[in-house]
Formats: C-alpha cells, sequence, structure tokens
C-alpha cells in the first residue's frame, strides 16, 4: 500500500505544473552553477599557472581544487602562495588577473544552491502535503480504506523524495558529465567517491526539508499557515543560526587577531637583530630562534582558533544546514579543517628547508635551489574522524526525528 | 471602498501570522546581520589603526621613506554592513618596491592578505544587501503569491467584486495594505539594527552621515521591496492556483538573485573579453625592456659622438666630473635629458597599456552592470555597494590613489635626491636636510554621498520603473481576471 500512495504522489507530481517548474528550475540553477563555477575554476586555473613556483623555488602552492566547483568553501585561502624566507612566511594572495566585476556578485556554487535553493524547493514538496487533501477532502477517503496512517505517511516522503530526489541527481550527474569532458577538470578516482558522498549529503539535507515540510503540514490547518511557519525555520536554520553560532562562539573563544599574531614576529624580529648587533652574534641562530618563535606562537594561535572553530561548529550544529555546510566542505577539501591541516604543512615545510635556508643566506648562495612543497589532502578517514561522520549522523538523526514527529502529528490529526 | 479592503488585507496579515512572521524575520536577521558585520568591521579597523599608527612611527621623515619605503592604508568602509561588495579583494595598501630612486618610485597595490574570517568565507556575508534580497525577497514571495489566487480558492474574490468596488482599487488597495505592514516590520528591524550601531554605549557609529547614508540605504531596499511586491502581485494574477504562483515567484527569484547577475558577467566575459593581468604585465615588461635597449644605444651613440668622452675610463670620468670638467658636464647634462626623455616616453608607453587595459575593463564591466540591470536584485546590490563604499567606486579611487602616491613620491622624495645627485644619502649627514622634512601622507578622503547617487542615478530609476511596471501589470492583469 505505501508503494501504491508513492506511486500516487510521483504521478500527481509528474502531472502538475508545479513539478515541471521545479524541473526546470533545478535544471537552469544546477547548470549554470556549475557552469559559472567551472569558468571561474578555469580562471583560477590559469593564474595557477601564472605563479606556479620554478623548480628550486621555496614557495609552498596547492593548485585549486576541481571539486571546489561543487563546494568553493574556503578554496580561495588556501590557493594564496605561502612564499618561505630565513624571517618567516609571506602569504600572497596570488594573480589577480580578473576584472573586479567578476567577484562583485557571488557565485552560487553547488553547496549554495542545494542548501539556500534546493531545500527551499523541498519544503515546497512537503508544505501542503496533508493540509491540502484535508482541504480537498481526499484525507478522509484515503483513510477510510484499510491503510494505517504510518503508512500513508511513509508513502508519501517516498513519493515526493522520489520526485525531487530523481531529477535532482539527473541534473547533477548529468553537468558532472559535461564538466568531467574538460581536460583541465580532472576528478580522481577519490574524487568521484568524494562526488557520490556529497550526493549523498545532499539527499540526506534535502530528505530532513521534506520531513520537515510534511510536519508543519500536519501541525496546521492550512496551506497557508504552513509556508509562513516553514520559512521562518527555513530563515532560522539556513541563515540565522549559523551566524549566531559563530557570534556566540567568539564571545567565549579569543583569539588574537593575525595582526597581533604579525606585531609578534616583528617583536622578535626586533629582539634577535638588536642581540644579534649588541653581542655580535651568531646571526644562524638568532634566525633559528625566530623560527622557532615564530612556530610557537602560530600553534598557540591555532590551538585557540581550532578551539573557537569547534565551539563554533556545535552551536551551529542546532541547524541542519550548518552540518551539511561542514560536511560537504571537508568531504571536498575546502572547509576550514583542511585549510588548518594546509598552513600546518606549510610550516612544517618551513621547518625542514629552514636550516638550509639560513646556511645559504650566511653563505651568500643566491640561486640556491630547494625541495618543493608537495600537499596531499587529508583521507576521507580522517575527514570522517574529524566531524564529517558526526554531521552525517546528525544530518539522518534530524531526517528521522522530523519524519518521527510528523508521524506523532500525524497520528493525532483530525482528518475532517 | 478602498479603506474597507485596506483594512480587511492589514487585518488577514496579522491574524494569519505573516506580519509576525516579518516582523520576527526583520528584527532577528537585521540587527544580527548588522553585528556580525560591525564585529568584522571592528576587527578590521583595529588591524587598520595599528598598521597606520606603526607606520606613522617609523616613517617620519622623506628619509624614513627612503630607507623603508612608503605605504598609504585604506581603511576598511564603516558602511560594509550595507552591502560587503568587493572589499574582501581590495588591496589594503599601496606600498613602493624596493627603493625608490632618482627615476621615480614603484608603487604597487599590497596583495599580502590573511584571512581572519573564514566563516564568513563559508556562510557569507550577512549584509543588508543579502539580507533584503535574499530573506526578505523570500518573504514578500509569501506575502504576495495567494494574494489573487488564495482569494480565488477560496471563493472570497467573487464576493469582493460583487460589491460596488471597481478592480483598479481593490487591487491598489491590496498593495497598499502589504506593502505597509511588509514596511514596518523593515524599518522596525532596520531601526532595531541602527539603533545597536549608533545608541552610544551600545554601537561604535555616529555622526550624521552615516545615519544619512542609512536612511538612503532603508528608502533604496523600500523601493526594492515595492517592486517585488508588484511582481508577486502580477505572477498571482496571472496565474490560477496558489502553488503554482508561489514556485513560479521562487523561480524568478532565483533567475533574478542567482542566474542573472552572474550570467550577465559570463556573458560579457565572452561579448567584451579583457585582457589578463599576466598578458598586460607581459606587454609591459616588453616595452620596459624595448625602451630600455633604446635608451642603452641611444647612450652609446652620445658617448661615441661627444668628443674627449670616447676615450675616457670611467675612473677618468668620475674624476673629470669632479673637477668639474664642462664637457663632461654638458655630457652629463645631454645624458641626463636623455635618460629624463625616455622616463617620459616609458611611462607614457606604460600609461598607454594601463589606459588601454583599464578601458577594456571598464567595457567589459558596464556591459556586465548593464545586462545585471534587467535583474532588481543587481539594481539593489548596486546601489547598496556604492553607498556603503565598497564597489567600483571605491575601486577606482584606490587605483587613483596609486597614482597619486607615485606622483607625492616622485614630486618630494625621488626629485629630491636627484637634486643632490652623486652625493650619498646615506653616508653624509650634511646633505640631509632635504630627508629630514616630514613624511608625506596620502589622506583617505571619502566619496560624498551625493557623488555616489549620482553613480547608481541609473539603478535607482530602474528599480522604480519596475516598480511602476510590475504594478501596472498586475493592474492589467487583475482587470482580466476571471473571478469565479
Amino acid at each position: 500500500m505505501t508503494w501504491t500512495i508513492a506511486r500516487k504522489e510521483i504521478v500527481s507530481n509528474l502531472l502538475s505544473y508545479k513539478f515541471f517548474i521545479v524541473l526546470l528550475l533545478m535544471v537552469l540553477l544546477v547548470a549554470t552553477s556549475l557552469f559559472i563555477m567551472h569558468r571561474d575554476f578555469e580562471q583560477r586555473m590559469a593564474d595557477y599557472q601564472v605563479i606556479r613556483p620554478k623548480p628550486g623555488e621555496p614557495i609552498a602552492l596547492v593548485a585549486p581544487n576541481p571539486l571546489s566547483i561543487f563546494a568553493k568553501g574556503l578554496d580561495d585561502a588556501m590557493t594564496r602562495s605561502f612564499e618561505v624566507g630565513v624571517i618567516g612566511i609571506t602569504v600572497r594572495a596570488g594573480q589577480a588577473s580578473g576584472n573586479i566585476i567578476y567577484s562583485f556578485f557571488p557565485s552560487p556554487d553547488f553547496l549554495y544552491v542545494v542548501r539556500v535553493v534546493l531545500s527551499l524547493v523541498a519544503l515546497l514538496f512537503g508544505f501542503d502535503q496533508v493540509s491540502r487533501e484535508r482541504e480537498q477532502g481526499t484525507l478522509k477517503l484515503l483513510l477510510g480504506s484499510s491503510v494505517s496512517r504510518a503508512k500513508v505517511l511513509l508513502g508519501k516522503w517516498v513519493g515526493n523524495f522520489l520526485s525531487l530526489a530523481t531529477p535532482f541527481l539527473l541534473v547533477t550527474l548529468l553537468g558532472t558529465a559535461f564538466l568531467s569532458l574538460d581536460p583541465d577538470v580532472h576528478f580522481a578516482a577519490g574524487q568521484i567517491g568524494r562526488l557520490a558522498l556529497i550526493l549523498g549529503l545532499s539527499l540526506l539535507y534535502l530528505g530532513f526539508f521534506l520531513s520537515l515540510g510534511i510536519l508543519v503540514s500536519t501541525l496546521t490547518k492550512r496551506a497557508a499557515t504552513s509556508v509562513v511557519v516553514l520559512l521562518f525555520l527555513w530563515a532560522l536554520f539556513v541563515f540565522v543560526i549559523p551566524n549566531v553560532g559563530t557570534l556566540v562562539a567568539r564571545q567565549f573563544v579569543a583569539v588574537p587577531s593575525v595582526r597581533a599574531l604579525s606585531e609578534k614576529h616583528e617583536q622578535a624580529w626586533t629582539r634577535e637583530v638588536l642581540l644579534g648587533i649588541s653581542k655580535g652574534g651568531n646571526w644562524p641562530e638568532h634566525m633559528r630562534t625566530l623560527s622557532a618563535e615564530d612556530d610557537r606562537e602560530e600553534q598557540d594561535y591555532r590551538l585557540k582558533f581550532e578551539r573557537l572553530v569547534r565551539l563554533s561548529r556545535d552551536i551551529n550544529r542546532v541547524s541542519p544546514a550548518a552540518s551539511f555546510l561542514d560536511a560537504v566542505s571537508e568531504v571536498v577539501g575546502t572547509g576550514i579543517g583542511e585549510e588548518s591541516r594546509l598552513k600546518a604543512e606549510v610550516v612544517r615545510y618551513k621547518d625542514s628547508i629552514i636550516d638550509r635556508m639560513i646556511a645559504d643566506v650566511e653563505a651568500g648562495k643566491r640561486d640556491a635551489q630547494y625541495p618543493a612543497f608537495a600537499y596531499q589532502p587529508r583521507p576521507l578517514a580522517e575527514i570522517f574522524a574529524s566531524g564529517a561522520l558526526f554531521d552525517t549522523a546528525w544530518l539522518a538523526f534530524f531526517n528521522i526525528l522530523a519524519f518521527a514527529l510528523a508521524y506523532v502529528a500525524f497520528v493525532r490529526y483530525d482528518v475532517r | 471602498m478602498f479603506r474597507i479592503i485596506c483594512r480587511k488585507e492589514l487585518l488577514e496579515n496579522i491574524r494569519n501570522y505573516r506580519f509576525l512572521l516579518a516582523l520576527v524575520i526583520c528584527l532577528v536577521a537585521i540587527p544580527l546581520g548588522f553585528t556580525v558585520s560591525q564585529k568584522d568591521y571592528a576587527d578590521r579597523r583595529q588591524v587598520y589603526d595599528d598598521t597606520v599608527r606603526d607606520y606613522s612611527e617609523s616613517h617620519k621623515t622623506v628619509g624614513d621613506i627612503m630607507q623603508q619605503g612608503g605605504a598609504a592604508f585604506r581603511p576598511p568602509s564603516v558602511l560594509g554592513f550595507l552591502s560587503g561588495g568587493v572589499e574582501s579583494i581590495l588591496p589594503s595598501s599601496v606600498e613602493t618596491l624596493g627603493y625608490i630612486t632618482a627615476s621615480g618610485a614603484n608603487v604597487e597595490f599590497n596583495n599580502t592578505r590573511k584571512i581572519d574570517n573564514p566563516f564568513m568565507a563559508l556562510f557569507g556575508r550577512l549584509d543588508l544587501a543579502f539580507i533584503v534580497s535574499t530573506v526578505l525577497a523570500v518573504l514578500v514571495m509569501i506575502f504576495t503569491f495567494n494574494a489573487i489566487t488564495g482569494e480565488k480558492e477560496r471563493r472570497t474574490l467573487s464576493q469582493i467584486m460583487a460589491n460596488p468596488v471597481s478592480r483598479p482599487v481593490a487591487i491598489t488597495a491590496k498593495m497598499a495594505a502589504g506593502m505597509t505592514l511588509l514596511a514596518a516590520a523593515f524599518l522596525t528591524g532596520m531601526l532595531a539594527g541602527t539603533l545597536l550601531l549608533v545608541v552610544p554605549g551600545l554601537g561604535p557609529f555616529s555622526g550624521t552621515k552615516i545615519i544619512t547614508t542609512l536612511v538612503v540605504g532603508a528608502g533604496v531596499s523600500l523601493l526594492f521591496l515595492f517592486a517585488l511586491y508588484n511582481f508577486g502581485l502580477l505572477v498571482s494574477s496571472l496565474t490560477r492556483s496558489s502553488v503554482t504562483a508561489m514556485v513560479t515567484l521562487l523561480s524568478f527569484w532565483v533567475a533574478m538573485a542567482m542566474i542573472l547577475p552572474k550570467g550577465s558577467v559570463v556573458v560579457a566575459k565572452i561579448l567584451l573579453p579583457a585582457k589578463s593581468q599576466s598578458v598586460v604585465d607581459l606587454e609591459k615588461n616588453q616595452v620596459r625592456y624595448q625602451i630600455s635597449n633604446e635608451l642603452g644605444a641611444a647612450i652609446v651613440y652620445l658617448t661615441e659622438t661627444t668628443p674627449g668622452i670616447k676615450n675616457m675610463t670611467t675612473e677618468e670620468f668620475f674624476k673629470a666630473l669632479k673637477a668639474k670638467n664642462p664637457a663632461v658636464e654638458a655630457f652629463e647634462k645631454k645624458q641626463g635629458e636623455l635618460q629624463d626623455e625616455f622616463k617620459a616616453k616609458t611611462e607614457a608607453a606604460l600609461e598607454r597599456i594601463d589606459a588601454e587595459f583599464d578601458l577594456h575593463k571598464a567595457r567589459e564591466a558596464a556591459l556586465a552592470l548593464n545586462l545585471a540591470r534587467i535583474s532588481p536584485v543587481s539594481c539593489l546590490v548596486n546601489i547598496l555597494t556604492e553607498l556603503a563604499g565598497t564597489g567600483f567606486m571605491e575601486e577606482a579611487k584606490w587605483r587613483e590613489t596609486r597614482t597619486r602616491f607615485k606622483q607625492i613620491l616622485d614630486r618630494e622624495i625621488a626629485s629630491k635626491q636627484h637634486e643632490l645627485g652623486f652625493k650619498d644619502m646615506w653616508m653624509s649627514s650634511s646633505d640631509r636636510f632635504n630627508a629630514k622634512a616630514p613624511a608625506p601622507t596620502v589622506p583617505a578622503e571619502p566619496v560624498p554621498l551625493e557623488r555616489r547617487l549620482a553613480a547608481v542615478w541609473v539603478d535607482l530609476v530602474l528599480l522604480a520603473i519596475y516598480g511602476l511596471v510590475f504594478f501596472a501589470g498586475a493592474y492589467v492583469s487583475f482587470l482580466r481576471y476571471d473571478v469565479r
């Protein structure tokens, strides 16, 4: 019976004008997003080719991540060049190749499209599932037959979820297939697995909003009221909570500004220079002391920063939109965790060549060669262990919770 | 009758919680957005103040600038909470590269940047432009999607029209009532947000300029909401069911807010592509190389054609120069003239390349902006960004600052160094009278509000036109509407 109801929902969706507009919207939005982000990626790749370090240069630079087409996250920050010198690491924004207009309007990446727009679409699929049937009087007829309320609800959920998920998957897969025709966008086998994970997480996220729509629909008597309540919840989950969480976390964890960090570096530098002059000192030793002190300050900063990130994430998890964003950006490799790892690797790279560099400077060697910086993104197992698994389970929990509450509300629903 | 329908609409929107929803969303989102942006501004301002303080302490004289290099810093925009615009990619300072020599200063934008706030990069900015164009736009959809279709579905529309009321009056009353409630909620949120920013003890901002800009920003946002509200009425009067109206509205909003603005940039890039910076840099290097070769050849020619100089060794030349040998001094003067001539030639050629590049970029940007103006969202974003001082005018002003800074350095430093001739600046203290002069600074001058408004008049007019055209469309379509 569940399947019969699901089929009825699919057929009624297929016959509705709503479905075709949503389909069109999905095609347009996903295709536009992938197209625009692909061009953005190409631009960044061209910039990368220009600023790419020559062999032997002590510069840490990673290429743009092809998966950033789907979730750009902090990829811009991660693809800056980190120039290693005896007095520290200089971060440069890289090649500013474009016209300022390219950055004027925000680029809606796939993650944004799913998080903001398709969540609204999922709500539109669910907002009138029960109240509309009641208004039309078909709910009484449906429940008059020998079908349990649980089956009706499950059938509705399955039918609507399939109506939403099938075109979404088709459009995304088609878009991805087109993307992979470009030789610059080369998805490795592991990245295809990550892409499948992103799609899975997106379906979980959309499933939650569909369940939420059905839940509110069972709690309200009229579809118009249901829309009002759902819009409020949507704005709360997608925009308000993620910003409030970060704001609150910043009240509890004080992180020194990057400026304070560079001031400390300058103080240490001045101190070492003065010591060097007054004691006629050993310059390499002063440089080593400076480097070690920089590392200590950086580590202290990262520890505080990571505490802020953890607290902020924990508060933000009240919203499934924040969990979704965190999980997807980490799986893609453009999240806060990956950026922290990259910075730690750059410091490690500096430490591995600093002694040679100091010796070369002392010897007046001008064209010294250093090993290239190599960065391996975190493996999935590590990403999941550091929070993405929890976020995925959390999203699944939100789904179950919303559906269970919808079931309870539907059991108590007055169908007259 | 207008009043009766108006009152009915007001009461209905209040009773079905839409007004309450709008009020809560505005009271939460706007003050929250202002607070988050203000915190970000406070952090960046702190960095700016510290940097400027450090710089002024260590760069007190012209000599300090000659030794350490000069810089001018861009303060963060105090009105960034209206719209973040392109501020995050604007260089934070203009700085000299290398030593300032007699041939002038090499002034570049400083691209050294560190992202201090990754949350903002991840979650996006919650500025007024975003709140109005996204959150409030969806709110407007909720207010309007069933304004006509809902009444038809509930069969109340035929009852209303059975009264002696004209259709124009009915639709105008609906629009007036809905807009009044929406404006009341929005202005309450704006007031709460503004109080957080400007009340002494609560927020860091004061001054009539900020308040005036905020009032103008609120007015522009209302104009946008008016246009969108009428668009909602138009769609509601063109469709037969509320769900269809809602889905259609959602699709148009997505097109207006996400597809058109960015799509227009892509189209402009295809139709009027500007060269990339790397290509332009390459061209400039070629020009520098070519002119420097020409200068070398000209000096060689001069040396070979000046009697008495050709066979001199460098040592003999400097001895003769010190002894003020007239022939050597005349040669030195001619060589100086040649250098000046080629320097001017290089600068003119580089300026020509830069001007051409800027022109192409400006054309590409203008086409993109004009295409994007098909969407009211782009008009709103453009106006708020210019009001906030985080848009194109700010970028143009920074380029101007770079030129001005270079001129100041050339005039006040390089020329003085030139005057000193071969006397060593760093060794001889007796010649440092010029270097002890106070260091020049480049004040950051804000663009006056009138100029910013003048730059976006097209967007303002377009927003008003959109509002009127959509209302006219809703009016015509409602006249033809089958109320049964």
